[in-house]
């Protein structure tokens, strides 16, 4: 096509006919399309040349006509589902240039672990009673799985705190666990959608990424939230008993966690109050057998079931601190 | 941490205010004066910058990362929002020549001006202010006077196809001196 013609169209200075058969002919000729990308790119620069400060006074009026157009979302709120859209662009970034079909260790293909993320997604938007739009089951899987997460995101921040009182089912084992407070299931969206999108960098031959240290420090709180019942359920239960994990690096910090669901919730027993090896009378105090000691983020990977690493290193009870770490893997994010 | 394109327009999406405010800091003196460079109505351009951010902070999901980064994005809503307004208000006593012309000298802001805006900015201007004059006219006319080529050739009284080879030839000539400027086309989508 002749080069003036492209120039013109790039400029927005064709007429709608014209403007019309350029856009048709570029869809059937990528030579002309990329030279009026590049043509627009450069035009995108006459913008530039022309900023100006704008008054100082403007802003606070653009940011109160957009907060009332459409309210900011609560700060209780915040960092969960900020945590989460973090997530969400990056494994965005990494689709665009990710073969749909390459394959990913336990989930067949690229496109298989997006689908199975927006399935995931969509369970939270259901139990949350969420209208989401309906998507085109043809649709371009990445912008399926997107627009689904970006849905529920809109919907969520509109909602307001009261969301956080209902309880979802969190994604488990490969269908839908228990049913969790909705900020333990915004907190598991984000971290799902950090684990699948290292399982994607994997597939891609790039390397891992470690999330924001307050991402890793929640994900932490969640499996520690879950591990009791997991043990129970695992027949490696031990009543009255707990472990007290030291979390270091990124995300870390220092718990204790009760190796049964029939004893005091994590956060009940102040590290310290609880003598190793010694019951407290007259408390509901587990007592502490033995103390685990790794990274965060490793932790958060075992809780993936995505690290084979054993602990930095364990003190007391052996056979305590096996249970915690191997049913901490068993409590799947996928 | 730096915050890309695809990250902002997933925190807007999930209703962050702060990032309603990165966006405005790092756009706004673009997209107020592109919006004033084209209605020359400081109250008009006011209003534009405000409804781009508005629909920014409303609709993050149509600005799409895969086809390029936000601010040209920005620069073309700003555009069209302003074209139009002027095309509405239809107040154009003057002929285009001499605001054409008049435009010349308004590549020179107030030195103050000048030297408070971006760096990057007063390199694109200079980039501009080195074309040659015909080049520079047509592509002015039709980037922020919203004409097309042919009521570009009408008002500097030359064929079509001449407006659109001078359109063509303005775009390549700013290429090249951006270039020699280290500014390339792919801009940074990213800032910290």
């Amino acid at each position: 096509m002749n080069e003036g013609q492209l120039a013109a169209y790039a400029l927005d200075a064709c007429d709608h006919a014209e403007a019309a058969a350029v856009a048709a002919h570029l869809d059937g000729c990528p030579s002309c399309a990329a030279e009026v990308a590049q043509l627009r790119s450069t035009a995108g620069w006459l913008g530039t040349a022309a900023t100006r400060h704008p008054p100082a006074e403007l802003r606070d009026r653009v940011m109160a006509a957009a907060l009332a157009r459409r309210p900011a979302r609560v700060s209780q709120l915040g960092d969960l589902l900020g945590s989460w859209a973090v997530q969400v662009a990056a494994l965005d970034a990494l689709l665009v240039a990710a073969p749909p079909e390459r394959p990913v260790t336990g989930h067949g293909s690229v496109r298989a672990v997006v689908d199975h993320l927006a399935t995931n997604d969509a369970t939270v938007a259901a139990d949350l009673g969420l209208t989401l739009p309906v998507l085109a089951p043809a649709a371009d899987f990445r912008r399926r799985w997107r627009d689904g997460a970006n849905g529920v995101l809109r919907a969520v921040a509109a909602a307001g705190p009261q969301v956080l009182a209902s309880s979802v089912r969190l994604a488990a084992g490969g269908g839908t666990g228990p049913r969790r407070p909705a900020a333990e299931a915004f907190v598991q969206r984000a971290f799902e959608t950090w684990i699948h999108a290292d399982d994607v960098r994997g597939a891609l031959g790039q390397p891992l990424e470690t999330p924001p240290s307050d991402q890793l420090a929640r994900t932490v709180q969640l499996g520690l939230g879950l591990l009791p019942t997991a043990l129970d359920a695992a027949g490696r239960g031990r009543p009255g008993t707990a472990v007290r994990l030291v979390l270091t690096g990124p995300g870390g910090g220092e718990h204790v966690v009760p190796l049964s669901a029939g004893t005091a919730a994590p956060g009940a027993a102040i590290p310290g109050t609880a003598i190793p090896g010694t019951a407290i009378p007259g408390t509901a105090a587990p007592i502490i057998v033995s103390t685990v000691t790794a990274p965060a983020l490793v932790f958060c990977r075992v809780m993936a079931n995505r690290s084979g690493a054993a602990p930095q290193s364990v003190t007391g009870d052996q056979g305590a601190a096996a249970a915690l770490w191997e049913v901490a893997a068993t409590l799947g994010c996928e | 941490m730096t915050m890309t394109d695809r990250t902002l327009r997933e925190q807007l999406v999930a209703g962050a205010q702060d990032a309603l405010a990165h966006a405005y800091d790092s756009h706004s003196g673009m997209v107020y004066g592109l919006a004033l460079r084209i209605t020359r109505d400081p109250c008009t351009a006011e209003d534009i910058v405000q409804e781009v951010f508005v629909r920014l902070w409303e609709h993050p999901e149509a600005y799409d990362p895969d086809r390029g980064p936000l601010a040209p994005w920005l620069g073309t809503i700003t555009r069209r929002r302003a074209i139009d307004r002027l095309r509405r208000e239809a107040v154009r006593h003057r002929s285009l020549v001499a605001v054409a012309a008049e435009r010349g000298q308004l590549e020179h802001p107030d030195v103050a001006e000048e030297a408070a805006t971006a760096d990057v900015a007063r390199l694109v201007r200079t980039a501009v202010r080195e074309l040659p004059e015909p080049h520079r006219l047509a592509v002015t006319l039709a980037y922020y006077d919203g004409l097309t080529y042919r009521q570009v050739a009408e008002t500097l009284g030359i064929p079509e196809g001449t407006a659109k080879s001078r359109l063509r030839a303005a775009l390549r000539g700013m290429a090249t001196r951006l270039a020699e400027l280290s500014i390339t086309s792919e801009r940074d989508a990213s800032y910290s």
